[in-house]
């Protein structure tokens, strides 16, 4: 479960939404780390977004940065914590926002069905390695 | 802002705070990064 957040070869296979290529542009998983992922739509335009990991502990905590590069100076601060349960991981994922304003532009952007989606992937993933 | 559903592959979306958004799901999978090992496609 964690390396499928922290192995650049898994984000393509999960990040992002279904009929997208997300290519790994930058990946340095260690504190103060750098990433980039490119998202590719169906008709060949492209969004970054871009990070900075402020910690990360395997396997139950990474803290990284967000941002969007098409609203360049927003960053948020997402916390991912993995809990152990047994055959199963419970994912929270805290974010905060510099303000209440550029929270509720993540929440009326969609966010809930887009992730609804990447985290079916995920399933999706986490089922192929299981099989082996 | 969730559906009410208590599925598992349904994410449960909360704000505690102002500006805070939390995110929780559950996945089929250890938390362990056994993951290195094993064969992919």
């Amino acid at each position: 479960m964690f390396a499928a957040y922290t192995d650049p070869e898994l984000i393509p296979e999960w990040w992002g939404p279904r009929g997208t290529a997300t290519i790994v542009d930058r990946m340095d998983v260690r504190a103060g780390g750098d990433w980039r992922f490119v998202i590719r739509n169906s008709d060949g335009s492209e969004t970054g977004f871009r990070g900075t990991y402020r910690e990360v502990t395997a396997p139950e905590r990474i803290v990284q940065t967000f941002e969007w590069e098409d609203m360049p100076g927003y960053i948020s601060v997402e916390t991912v914590e993995f809990e152990d349960l047994g055959e199963r991981t419970k994912v929270v994922t805290i974010s905060i926002f510099h303000t209440t304003e550029e929270r509720d532009g993540m929440l009326g952007s969609g966010m809930e069905g887009g992730m609804n989606e990447t985290f079916q992937r995920l399933d999706e993933l986490l089922e192929r390695l299981a099989e082996g | 802002m969730t559906n009410g559903q208590k599925d598992l592959t349904t994410a449960t979306i909360t704000t505690p705070t102002d500006r805070e958004i939390h995110v929780e799901r559950i996945f089929e999978g250890p938390a362990r990064p056994r993951v290195r090992g094993l064969h992919r496609s």
